[in-house]
């Protein structure tokens, strides 16, 4: 299995085994698809080289410093971790970010996977229903936050008038801490399904509408066609999004950045914009750099461990 | 029309004069720290966009256009406010270029204690700026000097005030508050004068708007505390004094307008659109609305004819009367490629007496505030007059703001707005508890 | 792989699929409406807020419909700046951007998916951790590097960098995965070597997944903000978003909103074509016939 070759990338050269096999992937009957598989891979690579290595060492160097952008970093070694165990606002914002993202990706794919269902099907006006859940995305982000905080707005905004209807008293949305992570969840949902649909669409349209034929001469029932057509052949596809997911919401920024701003009281900053805010506001980009560090970690761990249990699940995970 | 007029002759004269009367003129106007023939290029920063920052891109053009024919401007005005202070410090600390960038009364501790902004002292002495630092307001000379030393020329003020919608007092029967007003008698006035007029059990009209919003920060409610006797910080800043009664019941005072009187609209109920707190009152629903002086030309573009509206000064608390005081400022970045260049353009842009009036519209520019008063708002505004008496006068003498020590921006953020917030959301009614938690976390941060 | 499972339930006749076909259709044209008009409505109050006046945007409650319509704000906000010119550089940068990506993605993507080699996934997994480092953190050291390289204020800053991009390579591979590996090993057969195999096999059969991309990265580019901001300080390389926001004011005041709804409806016309064109190609795989022993 792949994952049992060592790496070829210098550090694992002096490992024996490794190194014997790489010695025979060079030179074996693989070794034009060896040459090839490096060669296809290299202007990605180079390009990464250039671009991201510096940057990246320069990120996991100031960690390790008190920097406050003007003057030189100063070393401080892992004094910034300390600082951490202590700090309120980290572990909230950690907290936040666990929140958003536990909450936010799992709705998010189901509802983007019934949606590419929906607009998979051959109908009439199709494309206008695919460009209309598409629309959040292109839209102004201030104006899509405008939109959003009229439709919070407790007594004149839209959810509170139709929860009214129900004789339900609604929530003050953004304006309470309780609710305000869920109103961002809601909208930030709104605006990145389209992209989760997208590509479930493209997993979909990718499925050899024989294998439908087949199912349907062998009188599968439109279940069973689900469980073992469209699931398996579109896991790869829901890998993808929900790999991706994962570390966009560990990441998002822009949607507390328009719709709350981290506020009320907290209730809404997540870890990036605790970083964010370290690094331009309060001019600690070390401990910025620390608190980023800590992020890239957590989201490595959630990857591996995705990426493990993906041979469960993942049509295409171990063929080798 | 006057004023455009005598410009457009003063540029002609020049013009024929030819080089001899240009000569004469740069001594006047610069201090001719560098050579006339100097090519390259300025990069200027700055957030104020269009309408805004025209004024001062005239003069700069006809800095460079008499003086420095070969030296090429590069603009980035109109950077967004939020933007502007990531861009900036990203651009300086990746060793951008960068000749003059507009500061603000809020960074610019932070900024000089960093290194960043250049100490402008040995500039002052060499090159005096006319009417330095006598003609200026003083409070906005002292919000940009830092350790006894200047980084920043101020170019304007903000005081705060209140817009009355004169309509609805006389509505009311009531007449507006003025600059002996007690805080009393100012909250008798906001609960007076709110209402609600279809009777659907929440309030439409209010007494007073935009004291206290989510999210804001402290300089909103620095005046207020001020008024009460209280206070946020020691002398030297290294210790909170928010715990005392005084701050206590200045927070609790704002706290009872939103929840207990209703006289001010709660967060949520502004937040209908989100361009702008100001909708409210140029919609008519508020009788008193407090903003900054800059509001006031764009008022008067909003409530055009419909009702009758002015402007006047916030009331008078117990240990006397304060108000809330902003500015901004123009400095010149460490890593200025052509420091002198910039001092020299900031000297002409606000000190030059041919184009002050015209820097002083919207109520920039400082020196000599018997000249821009004239200037600030335009001279057929209906409110010019009482512009001049609430801003250039008493806004100007009254103006505090909260100590902008170099940590002030993390204690604002993650202190004053992360405890607050829970008063202007009603979650927490009582503003001694938030206070006390805000004061221990105080002490943690500008202990440690 | 287990495909099929075999059923005991009877087929139904054709009459009875197309009208439970007909029925399931007019459900899902149901639900797609109601939900669209949450999807739709943010933008299309864009769209109205563009053709109304100042006063008309800030009137509370906010309305829907102009009082007064004001077409004149096309004219007036195209002329406030140089968006000709930032069409310009943002179709540049947008074109250029898309293609590399779709090239270097598309080449590293068949590389993870189909070819056998040693460190392979190892490597994948380092690439993919790319991803995972916060950008606030890279912004200032990137930074420092375009300056090293003198192109402060080029395209090339807002280009070079984001030509290569872990997100799409692992897209790429994720569909690249599905082709079933018969077709490929008949192009072998056939004496087509790996390039070939990719250029004429693999890529024509990932035709969705690169329309997705070439969308997900064109939009992208296209609004891309915070980068660009930084780096691009002349007038002239600016793109259409910083152009867009320079029309906005210190905390918002006497900012233009009727004229920034109207430039940000000119500005999103061209995503839109680009997604509606991306459309076509969002057909079923068109090699299908050549599978059907493989399957």
């Amino acid at each position: 299995m792949a994952a049992n070759l060592a790496s070829a990338d210098g550090q694992d050269k002096t490992k024996p085994s490794g190194w014997a096999e790489v010695k025979r992937a060079f030179t074996g009957l693989r070794r034009g698809e060896t040459i090839a598989g490096y060669l296809f891979l290299l202007p990605n690579f180079a390009g990464f080289l250039v671009f991201m290595l510096f940057p990246i060492f320069f990120a996991f160097y100031i960690m390790l410093t008190d920097w406050s952008l003007a003057k030189p970093p100063e070393f401080i070694g892992l004094k910034n971790f300390e600082t951490m165990v202590n700090d309120r606002l980290f572990w909230k914002s950690l907290s936040n970010s666990f929140y958003y993202t536990f909450i936010a990706v799992p709705t998010g794919i189901f509802i983007a996977f019934w949606l590419a269902l929906a607009l998979n099907r051959k109908m009439r006006g199709i494309i206008f229903f695919r460009t209309v859940y598409f629309l959040p995305q292109i839209t102004l982000t201030v104006a899509a936050a405008t939109v959003w905080r009229w439709i919070y707005q407790p007594e004149i905004g839209m959810i509170n008038h139709a929860l009214e209807w129900f004789g339900i008293d609604g929530p003050k949305w953004i304006h309470d801490t309780r609710w305000a992570m869920p109103s961002v969840i809601i909208m930030s949902n709104w605006q990145g399904i389209g992209f989760a649909m997208l590509i479930l669409l493209a997993g979909l349209q990718g499925i050899p509408e024989e294998f439908y034929e087949a199912a349907a001469i062998d009188g599968a029932s439109s279940w069973q066609r689900m469980r073992f057509v469209t699931l398996p052949m579109l896991s790869p596809a829901i890998f993808f999004v929900v790999v991706t997911s994962l570390i966009g919401a560990f990441q998002a920024f822009d949607q507390f950045f328009v719709l709350t701003q981290g506020g009320p009281a907290d209730a809404t900053t997540p870890l990036t914009l605790y970083i964010f805010n370290n690094a331009f506001k309060f001019f600690k980009m070390g401990y910025g750099a620390a608190l980023a560090a800590v992020l890239f970690v957590i989201i490595l761990i959630i990857t591996i461990i995705q990426w493990h249990l993906a041979r469960r699940w993942v049509f295409g995970f171990d063929e080798d | 029309m006057i004023r455009k007029f005598a410009l457009l002759i003063t540029v002609l004269a020049l013009l024929s004069f030819g080089f001899l009367a240009s000569a004469q003129d740069m001594m006047d106007w610069t201090c001719g720290m560098v050579d006339g023939d100097t090519a390259g290029a300025i990069t200027i920063t700055g957030w104020e966009g269009p309408g805004e920052v025209d004024k001062f891109l005239l003069a700069f053009d006809e800095f460079f256009g008499e003086y420095y024919p070969n030296v090429e401007q590069i603009l980035n005005t109109g950077v967004a406010w939020g933007d502007y202070w990531t861009t900036l410090p990203a651009q300086l600390a990746g060793g951008a270029e960068i000749d003059m960038a507009w500061m603000h009364d809020t960074r610019n501790d932070t900024f000089a204690a960093n290194g960043w902004a250049l100490n402008l002292d040995s500039y002052l002495e060499a090159c005096p700026i006319p009417g330095w630092p006598e003609m200026f307001v003083a409070s906005q000379v002292d919000a940009f000097n830092f350790e006894g030393s200047q980084y920043a020329i101020p170019y304007d003020l903000a005081p705060g005030g209140l817009y009355i919608n004169l309509d609805l007092f006389e509505a009311a029967g009531l007449e507006p508050p003025g600059e002996h007003t007690t805080f009393e008698e100012f909250t008798e006035l906001a609960i007076a004068l709110t209402e609600d007029t279809d009777g659907d059990g929440s309030n439409d009209i209010w007494g007073i708007s935009n004291l206290a919003s989510v999210g804001r920060g402290a300089g909103g409610a620095y005046w207020i505390i001020k008024s009460f006797g209280g206070e946020l910080f020691n002398e030297t800043n290294t210790a909170s004094e928010m715990n005392s009664p005084e701050t206590i019941a200045a927070l609790q005072w704002l706290a009872d307008l939103l929840w207990d009187s209703g006289a001010h609209p709660t967060a949520d109920s502004v937040a209908a659109t989100g361009f702008t707190t100001e909708f409210l009152f140029a919609n008519g629903n508020v009788a008193m609305h407090y903003a900054l002086n800059d509001a006031a030309s764009r008022m008067w573009e909003l409530v055009g004819d419909s009702f009758n509206w002015t402007v006047v000064p916030t009331p008078t608390g117990p240990a006397g009367r304060y108000n809330f005081i902003g500015g901004s400022a123009f400095s010149i970045p460490t890593s200025a490629a052509h420091p002198d260049l910039s001092y020299e353009l900031i000297r002409f842009t606000l000190a030059n007496p041919d184009h002050l009036c015209r820097t002083a519209a919207m109520g920039a520019a400082l020196v000599s505030q018997s000249e821009f008063h004239d200037c600030a708002a335009p001279d057929d505004a209906p409110y010019a007059d009482a512009y001049h008496e609430v801003f250039s006068v008493i806004g100007a003498r009254d103006g505090v703001h909260p100590a902008y020590h170099p940590k002030y921006l993390e204690w604002e953020t993650s202190v004053w707005i992360s405890n607050m917030d829970l008063l202007w959301t009603g979650e927490e009614r009582d503003a001694a508890v938030v206070v006390q938690r805000a004061h221990d976390q105080t002490n943690e941060l500008l202990g440690g | 792989m287990r495909l099929m499972a075999t059923s005991d339930k009877p087929k139904r006749t054709l009459i009875g699929q197309k009208q439970s076909k007909l029925l399931t259709d007019l459900l899902v044209y149901v639900v797609l409406s109601v939900v669209g008009v949450i999807f739709i409505m943010p933008f299309a109050w864009m769209v109205a807020n563009s053709f109304k006046d100042i006063r008309g945007i800030y009137t509370y409650p906010p309305t829907f419909i102009p009082d007064v319509w004001r077409f004149e704000n096309y004219t007036e906000a195209w002329s406030m700046t140089h968006f000709d010119a930032g069409f310009l550089n943002s179709a540049i940068v947008a074109a250029a951007v898309v293609f590399g990506q779709l090239l270097t993605a598309s080449l590293a993507g068949y590389s993870f998916a189909r070819l056998r080699y040693p460190g392979r996934d190892k490597i994948f997994l380092l690439y993919l951790s790319l991803m995972m480092v916060p950008f606030t953190v890279l912004l200032i050291p990137l930074y420092v590097q375009m300056r090293a390289f003198g192109w402060i204020s080029t395209l090339q800053a807002v280009i070079v960098p984001f030509l290569f991009t872990p997100w799409g390579t692992f897209m790429m591979r994720q569909f690249m995965v599905t082709i079933p590996r018969e077709l490929e090993d008949a192009a072998r057969i056939d004496g087509c070597g790996f390039f070939r195999t990719y250029w004429l096999i693999i890529l024509p059969l990932t035709k969705p997944a690169l329309a997705t991309l070439a969308i997900f990265t064109f939009v992208n580019t296209w609004n891309s903000f915070q980068w660009p901001l930084i780096v691009l300080g002349k007038p002239k390389v600016k793109t259409l978003p910083l152009l867009l926001a320079s029309f906005q004011n210190q905390s918002g005041m006497r900012t233009p909103w009727h004229l920034i709804m109207a430039a940000a409806t000119f500005v999103v016309i061209p995503v839109l074509i680009a997604f509606i064109v991306g459309q076509k190609y969002y057909v079923r795989g068109i090699v299908t016939s050549g599978i059907k022993g493989g399957a």
